[in-house]
């Protein structure tokens, strides 16, 4: 079991090393009884037939490495099968990864998506209200200066001073409604204390701002200006 | 170191014989046939110690081999499935 074990080489070498010893013993042995002119005492016979057996051994582990010889080359082939595997493999890895890193932006935006759906269907508004809420808001002439507005006219396309505090906040809060030309006192549109320029320069702006985002254009050239500008009504 | 004697080349008894002739004519070569008896047995010793097919024994070699096998087999199984494998249908546009 012990000899089973040894490596082939060990087996050898071993073997190699006694018919290194047996061939010398053997040499000696006979050039001493040639120049003594002793008999041998078949000492040599004995040892004749342990290099004889030794040397078939070493012919038969020859043999044994010869074959072995064979299977290394085998392996070797194989060793480099696995090699080109393994490069595979980690080829496959690397797409692997690369597949799963597009995959998971791909699905965190496809869930960021569904996210904003769902909200702005939790939140969404019927088209005929939007329309309604369109409308209340021309209606004011908050989009556009109604045609007979003159300079004076205390209207405006922005909640006053004084339409704030006479609603509910304002009553709430028990402001100051007295006014004039629906304006507070120290207002000076309302006192008309501002020079005619300024009152020029002042009041169109605001309205032909609004008009221009409104896309309002009133069909006479007359009309594209203020009316107080010109000093024309209507 | 590939193994490539044959049965005959790997005997030890023709170089023993010679010697034993040598000794029987009495000739001066004795000495030189030892030392090319001591020269080969030493190259050989080189060149067993040199191959590095025989560090295992025959059994263990044949387990070595097995192993391989096995391991070949299995990484090539792994990567047909995996080459082979349609986890999605793409759909043809």
């Amino acid at each position: 079991m012990a000899v089973t074990d040894k490596s082939t080489k060990e087996r050898l070498l071993s073997v190699l090393d006694d018919l290194e010893v047996l061939s010398r013993e053997l040499i000696e042995m006979l050039a001493l009884s040639r120049s003594q002119k002793l008999p041998q005492g078949g000492e040599d016979t004995q040892i004749l037939e342990l290099l004889v057996q030794r040397d078939r051994e070493f012919q038969e582990l020859m043999s044994v490495a010869q074959d072995q010889g064979k299977v290394h080359q085998e392996m070797q082939v194989l060793e480099k099968e696995v090699e080109k595997r393994d490069c595979d493999i980690q080829q496959l890895q690397k797409q692997l990864k690369e597949a799963e890193h597009i995959l998971a932006t791909a699905v965190y935006q496809a869930k960021e998506k569904l996210k904003s759906i769902d909200k702005a269907r939790k939140g969404s508004i019927s088209s005929e209200e939007i329309i309604k809420y369109a409308h209340r808001i021309s209606a004011s002439n908050a989009v556009c200066a109604p045609l007979n507005w003159v300079p004076g006219d205390p209207r405006r396309p922005y909640p006053t001073d004084l339409e704030m505090r006479s609603g509910m906040l304002g009553h709430m809060s028990n402001l100051p409604t007295n006014g004039v030309n629906g304006h507070l006192p120290g207002d000076a549109l309302a006192a008309g204390r501002l020079p005619g320029m300024l009152l020029c320069a002042y009041t169109p702006v605001p309205l032909a701002i609004v008009r221009r985002l409104s896309g309002y254009a009133p069909p006479a050239p007359w009309q594209r200006l203020w009316a107080g500008r010109l000093g024309l009504t209507g | 170191m590939e193994v490539e004697a044959t049965n005959e080349d790997c005997s030890w008894l023709p170089f023993i014989l010679d010697i034993i002739k040598c000794m029987d004519k009495d000739s001066t070569d004795v000495n030189q046939e030892l030392t090319k008896l001591k020269t080969k047995i030493q190259e050989t010793r080189e060149k067993i110690l040199a191959m590095p097919e025989i560090e295992s024994s025959p059994g263990e070699q044949q387990e070595q081999l097995k192993t391989m096998r096995e391991k070949v087999d299995t990484k090539t199984q792994l990567l047909q499935k995996y080459k082979g494998l349609c986890v999605f249908d793409s759909p043809k546009s």
